[in-house]
């Protein structure tokens, strides 16, 4: 395990690397620079000249990478142009705000989608199966952007009853956090819920239909028996990759989400960086997202035998 | 000395006594200003720092000049006249300007200003290391070559600026908000020159600044305001409530649904097409007030200068006269605002019958021009973004009649950072660009007048409009409407490039905001401002 473990990390060195370079290179083969859209309205070609050499954008790109490299190794990952934040701990503040969104959203799609999968594949082609998979279909088929508006819109403006965007740490103000959090967490679980509700869904109809499910019964095994120790287990393992799939593209930023209810998350911060053509917070902060898919990954790959002992590490 | 600038003039004596009438007015029993309060502030993007005039953009300017304040300041009319200031003197030959300070002013952390503090300030913008982005205004390398020879302290309350040149725009370029030259006390720096934090002088001083969600302000308590009525950024500054929130919300649609819910209480610069919306609530339920204005800032066709096909004259002429001004104001406003092709902005005291002139719309003209310039239907490239919605609707509006008059157009549509990108380049056949507010017309021909082989955002390479613009420079306040009269004139012979018109914003508030007024900068000012919720009655 430990072996597998640590073979795993040092696999992420070489892939970081191959990352590194492809985020370095492309981020510069679009057109604009920093330079140009620190200065605005106030540009002309004396001030741009001495902008670029400031941040370094005069030297060969080559040399660029490898002073940016070497700063990462170091741990340096550089300021933001725009705002002279450090990268580092600009990204560590952000990312815990999408954290504080995207753990309740994730926690609450997984208790509400499993079972809800679960109990479609049992009743199949039943009212229930019906059901679920028409609310799965219609939250799949909204999109995030439009399901916030609509909470904003029925909860914020018509109710009431919760702010419409902003964010309050609950660490800070615990009650006030939360009502900030509730419809941010809702879009998302909205979305989130389709996905994997339908996955399980269709793992579990699969192994309904599998011969040891049928010797179980026979056996006169109790269904809920059957339902929870045979068929959960079973029809988990295939949804776990898909669950890390969602927790990757959730931990690295809901742009969306964050931009509509002006939450100050590592997704939105992407975004900004990319318009303004911030390259140390675009390298930082891509970076970071590889590394937490690397992260989620392994997670997985660690998972895996707890739910299908079939499966071996080596 | 042989000009002197003085805060009270004739027109401000009638506003000074209108201010009288109307105190005396609520004097009498009716609801005045109330001091306290939060009010909050929607701004679409995070300030970028909180240092005037070195990293900026238009919202970090919006809350940085409530808390500096410059020697003189724009009024409404786009004048400029004192602000910390008391009097400005000008030397007979130009290159003297004493100011000479208010008594009385305090900076955020009670001490009073003195002439050091105004010379440590500019000692500081006028250093490179500093990286103050209009450096280039001052220090003899930009296109006018005005220098600051020295500024020196001549009394407790006196400062002497020493120029190279006679500048006729010195005042309206120290006085500029882009490049704000707020004074600011020398504990604002670290002892190495790093910058810590503003403390200014201005009616708010910042409280909190949360990267990513907003900004804070509190009222400075000992503030100091001018007796004039509160004009442009000078007059009566007096703050009245205790909190500004500038929050971050760059969603458009989730900043009106902040409004609509009373999560905001302001919002600004909102577009014509985003009107509507608003409009709606305060008919449907009355709770939101608009107030419409039109802005400095002026949208324009450019046409590569050194394009093959686009640079004959001939061609420059055709395009003009395939486009229909009117209509493509009336498209992109909504019929809120006039069309304008030149750069001497419709609320400029500048403008005039000369100026509402331009090519007729004449399509058949406009094929016979073309033809004769030797164009045969080859594809023409219009650049734009979605960013800023006027500069699409403009080039879908060019797009439509530019076709119509038989030229071929295909748009690009790019993500802003790509188009300036291109514009500063200068790779674009076609661009669907926007100039921001200059204060004065003549630091808007000159963004587009000079050398391209210097700088390729220059559209205009005549000498004799590089000359006027020169001329501008340094001429005399009675000579430059006759100048810009005549590069108007020019720029209609030659087409460098095609003005659309002036901006035309609304900024909607809640019921509760009082006495707010939106002005052609298009930002908030939110002194003078009280909530009528807001605490004690003045």
């Amino acid at each position: 395990m430990m072996r597998y473990v640590l073979t795993k990390l040092l696999l992420m060195i070489p892939s970081l690397l191959l990352v590194s370079a492809l985020i370095f290179g492309l981020i510069r083969s679009i057109p604009g620079d920093p330079a140009e859209m620190l200065l605005g309205d106030n540009l002309n070609s004396t001030a741009l000249a001495a902008a670029r050499q400031e941040l370094g954008l005069d030297k060969a790109m080559p040399l660029q990478y490898v002073y940016w490299l070497k700063a990462i190794v170091s741990g340096d990952f550089g300021e933001s142009v725009m705002t002279g934040e450090p990268v580092l701990a600009a990204l560590s503040e952000r990312f815990l705000v999408t954290l504080q969104v995207v753990v309740p959203a994730f926690v609450l799609s997984i208790l509400v989608a499993l079972p809800a999968g679960l109990a479609a594949a049992y009743y199949h082609l039943r009212w229930i199966d019906r059901s679920v998979v028409l609310f799965a279909t219609l939250c799949l088929s909204v999109p995030s952007f439009w399901m916030a508006l609509l909470l904003i819109y029925t909860f914020g403006i018509s109710w009431g009853v919760l702010p419409t965007g902003g964010f309050v740490s609950p660490a800070v103000d615990f009650s006030e956090g939360i009502r900030h959090l509730v419809l941010p967490v809702t879009a998302l679980v909205f979305v989130e819920i389709a996905i994997l509700t339908r996955m399980m869904r269709a793992s579990a109809i699969e192994v309904l239909q599998q011969d040891y499910i049928t010797h179980a019964r026979a056996k006169g095994v109790s269904e809920w028996r059957v339902l929870f120790l045979h068929v959960f287990p079973n029809a988990f393992a295939p949804s776990l990759t898909v669950i890390g799939l969602i927790l990757g593209s959730l931990l690295s930023g809901t742009a969306v989400i964050e931009t509509v209810f002006g939450l100050p998350g590592l997704g939105r911060f992407i975004v900004d960086a990319i318009y303004a053509r911030d390259y140390p917070v675009i390298q930082g902060s891509l970076l970071f997202v590889v590394v937490i898919y690397l992260g989620v990954n392994l997670l997985v790959d660690l998972l895996y035998p707890v739910f299908d002992p079939r499966v071996r590490l080596s | 000395m042989s000009h002197s600038l003085h805060p009270i003039t004739q027109s401000a004596r009638f506003r000074v006594l209108l201010a009288y009438c109307c105190l005396a007015y609520t004097a009498l029993g009716n609801a005045g200003p109330i001091v306290g309060g939060e009010l909050r502030i929607a701004i679409s993007s995070d300030i970028r720092s909180t240092n005037p005039g070195v990293n900026r953009d238009g919202s970090t300017d919006a809350v940085l000049y409530h808390i500096v304040e410059q020697l003189v300041a724009f009024t409404d009319d786009l004048n400029v006249e004192p602000l910390l200031a008391d009097r400005v003197d000008i030397s007979e030959d130009g290159l003297n300007y004493i100011f000479t300070l208010r008594e009385g002013v305090v900076f955020h952390n009670g001490e009073q200003l003195k002439a050091e503090h105004v010379v440590s300030t500019w000692k500081r913008l006028l250093t490179p290391a500093t990286g103050f982005r209009c450096l280039d205004w001052y220090d003899g390398k930009g296109n006018s070559g005005l220098k600051i020879e020295e500024v020196t302290a001549l009394t407790p309350l006196s400062v002497r600026f020493r120029l190279n040149q006679p500048s006729s725009l010195f005042l309206h370029r120290i006085a500029n908000l882009q490049c704000l030259t707020g004074i600011v006390h020398p504990d604002s720096v670290s002892s190495d020159g790093n910058w810590l934090k503003p403390i200014g002088t201005g009616p708010y001083k910042l409280e909190q600044w949360n990267r990513g969600k907003g900004v804070t302000l509190r009222r400075h308590k000992d503030y100091s305001a001018r007796p004039e009525v509160r004009t442009g950024l000078t007059g009566n500054k007096t703050p009245y409530i205790e909190r500004l929130h500038f929050v971050v919300t760059p969603d458009a649609i989730a900043a009106q649904a902040a409004l609509f819910s009373g999560a905001v209480d302001l919002l600004f610069a909102v577009p014509p097409a985003a009107r509507h919306s608003v409009a709606a609530r305060h008919t449907r339920k009355g709770d939101v007030v608009l107030k419409d204005y039109l802005t400095l800032d002026w949208t324009a066709l450019l046409i590569a200068p050194r394009d093959p096909l686009l640079g004959k004259p001939e061609m420059r002429r055709a395009i003009a006269h395939a486009l229909a001004h009117e209509q493509i104001a009336e498209f992109a406003n909504l019929g809120m605002a006039p069309a304008n092709a030149s750069p001497v902005q419709v609320i400029s005291p500048y403008y005039n019958v000369h100026h509402s002139q331009w090519l007729e719309y004449n399509p058949d003209k406009a094929r016979e021009l073309a033809a004769a310039a030797g164009y045969r239907g080859e594809t023409l490239w219009l650049q734009t973004n979605r960013k800023y919605s006027y500069m699409f609707d403009n080039a879908i509006a060019i797009q439509a009649m530019l076709q119509a008059a038989g030229f071929n157009v295909q748009l690009r549509v790019l993500d802003w950072a790509s188009q300036l990108s291109n514009f500063l380049r200068g790779d674009f056949q076609l661009s669907s660009f926007g100039y921001s507010s200059r204060s004065h017309p003549a630091l808007l021909f000159g963004t587009f007048t000079g050398d391209r082989s210097l700088t390729k955002t220059y559209q205009w390479e005549a000498a004799e409009a590089r000359q006027l613009v020169a001329e501008l420079a340094t001429a005399a306040e009675s000579e430059q409407q006759e100048i810009l009269d005549r590069l108007f004139v020019l720029m209609r012979e030659q087409v460098p490039l095609i003005g659309l018109y002036n901006d035309h914003n609304t900024d909607v508030f809640r019921l509760r905001v009082k006495n707010y007024e939106p002005w052609a900068f298009g930002r908030p000012r939110l002194w003078g401002v009280w909530l009528d919720d807001g605490g004690t009655q003045q």
